[in-house]
């Protein structure tokens, strides 16, 4: 099955097109993608900076197993998911998913799957750094 | 039974550290972990923290054995 499985924690800039090529297939009407990006603004201020880091000998288990559940619920034939860690600026692109299926159906649907999953289990925590201070995203409920 | 846990986001913060040594009794379960350092770490206690054991989350009536991974997971935020 790893051959229709990407998975990575990156600390350099993440590849769209290296995610889009490894999911590709002569047997697939579609590729759905979902493109995380940086945005300006958190808590109603403005972001200057952000840093993820991760657990990432538990989060590469816990990102492979949600790319084994994809493939085994939905009928699609392969996924990447990448994610980047370290310092990242607005704009930046900390999260890549990438599923290939026969019908489109499958694919949006694995998509929405592995990234509310991903939001949910795997050990990767983002700081918001703003003008007058920081936070630790999600870490007071 | 002498303790070295990895932590974590917040957890970097608050212990000023990326692991922590501490003392404990044996038999430990992963509960019982959880309630040491609430105790000791006050401030802990809102985060809503999971635990994992040899890098998969546990459930609080797992077993810690000797020369295990253990780790203080605060609330995820990738994506």
């Amino acid at each position: 099955m790893n051959h229709k499985i990407s998975i990575k924690i990156s600390d350099k800039k993440l590849n769209l097109q290296s995610c889009y090529k490894f999911v590709k297939d002569d047997a697939c009407g579609g590729i759905a993608l979902f493109v995380g990006t940086v945005r300006n603004e958190s808590y109603k201020k403005e972001v200057t900076a952000l840093n993820f880091s991760s657990y990432k000998p538990m989060a590469l288990k816990e990102l492979t197993t949600i790319a084994h559940r994809a493939l085994t619920d939905f009928d699609i034939l392969k996924i990447a998911i990448h994610h980047a860690q370290g310092d990242l600026k607005v704009g930046d692109i900390p999260v890549i998913i990438a599923v290939s299926a026969a019908h489109r159906e499958a694919a949006f649907k694995a998509c929405q799957f592995a990234i509310d999953t991903l939001k949910q289990t795997v050990p990767i925590f983002k700081k918001e750094h703003f003008i007058d201070g920081e936070v630790w995203v999600n870490a007071h409920p | 039974m002498k303790l070295q846990i990895l932590v974590f986001g917040i957890f970097t913060d608050i212990f000023k550290a990326n692991k922590v040594n501490l003392e404990l009794p044996k038999p430990l379960n992963v509960g019982q972990l959880r309630a040491f350092i609430i105790k000791n770490y006050p401030q802990t206690e809102a985060l809503n923290f999971a635990i994992a054991v040899d890098e998969a989350y546990a459930d609080d009536e797992q077993i810690i054995k000797n020369h295990q991974t253990i780790a203080l997971i605060p609330p995820t935020s990738g994506g």
